[in-house]
Order: structure tokens, then C-alpha cells, then sequence
């Protein structure tokens, strides 16, 4: 397995894990329709971080059993790779940010009638979270197709 | 992912005949992963030029004793 393979498996489960976890609850938080911007933005802060703290002991540690470069050069495949899962990540992006926009209507119309105390900020927060959960898909799109291009190639 | 070309080659013969050089020292010599190394010999990704000439150096042959085109002639 090459260290970029190794990296994408770290990246994949640390995203469903954490990231998962803070969609979860913020699912949770809007159906019981207790949106707390302030408290999501820390919750996110906080998820961010322990992401970074897990994929960066994890790569260094990966990278050091398999007497591998934590970051090494990428050769053509690496790059072919890299090249295709980024393209497919990107349309996938631009399509559901596309999504995100056209249902703004509908986020918005949420708002005004279940988050009366402050709609605006309710939008914010939704299209906000949104936005967040499609980049996140996208990148987690991204990796799993540089795991599956690597086990039919390499 | 699209097929593989038609392409042959005979870097597993090369290597033998080169004192059973690994995959991972062919690939330190053309600057590449073993596993890409491995990906080209089995015949499931195509190199680059530069790459094939680089591998055909290693073993001080001719392009064309390294990579041969398997395609069928559908025009004759």
C-alpha cells in the first residue's frame, strides 16, 4: 500500500467518524429545531481539531511502519490518480453547491416558519452547515475514489 | 476506469535476467513507486513515454524489446 493510499484510508474513516458524528448532531439539533449557531461553530471548531490531531499521529505513524516519506514526491500514477479523483470531487461539488443554492427557498421558508425568534440567523446557519456537508461529501467522494483507483491499479 | 491498452511488455523477463532485480530497485532507478512499477508490468497502467524510455535505459535495451503493441490491424 503507498503512503497516499494509507493517507486517503486515514482521511476516509476520520471523516465518517468525526465528521459524522457532528452532521449527526447538528441533523439532531435541527429536528428538534434548537439551531445554536454559536454552539455549532465550536462543535465544529472542536471536530475540525481532533480530526487533525487523529489524521496527523496517524499518517506519521503509518509512514513510519511503512518505512515510507510522510510525504512523498507523487510519480505518474500518483498524479493520474489524484488527476481523476479531483475531477470527479470537483463536478460532484459544483453540482451539490448548485443543489445547496437552489434549496436556499426552501431552507429559508424553513426558517421563517419553525425558527420565528430569529430566521435569518437560522438561514445562515442551515445554508452554513450545508455548504459544510457538501464540501465534506465531496472530499470524502474524492478519497474513496483514490483508495478504489489504487486497489484496481496498484 | 478504462481498459487497458494493448500493450505487452517484459519487465518481469527483464528484471530476471537483471540478477532478479526487485520491482521497488527498478522503481528507484526511474523515480517511481514499487507499486507503479508493479501497475506497469501488470499490464493494468500505461506509462508515459519518458517513463518506458527511463525503463528501457535500466535494462540498456530498445524501447521495443521492453514494450510491444498488441493492437489487431482492423484496417487490412
Amino acid at each position: 500500500m503507498t503512503m497516499r493510499e494509507r493517507v486517503a484510508w486515514i482521511s476516509v474513516v476520520t471523516t465518517i467518524v468525526i465528521f459524522g458524528y457532528y452532521f449527526g448532531s447538528v441533523w439532531s439539533d435541527f429536528s428538534s429545531r434548537a439551531l445554536d449557531g454559536d454552539e455549532l461553530f465550536w462543535r465544529f471548531i472542536k471536530c475540525f481539531a481532533v480530526a487533525i490531531i487523529i489524521m496527523l499521529p496517524a499518517s506519521l505513524i503509518g509512514a513510519y511502519l511503512g518505512g515510507e516519506k510522510f510525504d512523498p514526491p507523487l510519480d505518474e500514477m500518483d498524479r493520474l490518480i489524484e488527476a481523476r479523483a479531483n475531477r470527479v470531487g470537483l463536478a460532484v461539488l459544483e453540482v451539490a453547491i448548485v443543489g445547496v443554492v437552489l434549496m436556499s427557498k426552501w431552507v429559508t421558508d424553513i426558517a421563517r416558519a419553525d425558527f420565528a425568534v430569529d430566521p435569518a440567523g437560522a438561514t445562515a446557519v442551515m445554508l452554513v452547515n450545508l455548504v459544510l456537508f457538501v464540501t465534506a461529501s465531496a472530499a470524502l467522494l474524492r478519497e474513496i475514489l483514490t483508495i478504489i483507483q489504487y486497489r484496481r491499479l496498484a | 476506469m478504462p481498459p487497458p491498452p494493448p500493450i505487452t511488455n517484459t519487465i518481469r523477463r527483464l528484471r530476471f535476467d537483471h540478477g532478479e532485480m526487485t520491482q521497488q530497485e527498478l522503481a528507484d532507478r526511474i523515480g517511481m513507486t514499487r507499486q507503479t512499477v508493479a501497475a506497469i508490468e501488470q499490464n493494468k497502467y500505461s506509462p508515459s513515454l519518458e517513463a518506458a524510455f527511463r525503463i528501457a535505459e535500466v535494462f540498456g535495451v530498445e524501447i521495443g524489446q521492453v514494450f510491444q503493441w498488441k493492437a489487431e490491424n482492423k484496417s487490412a
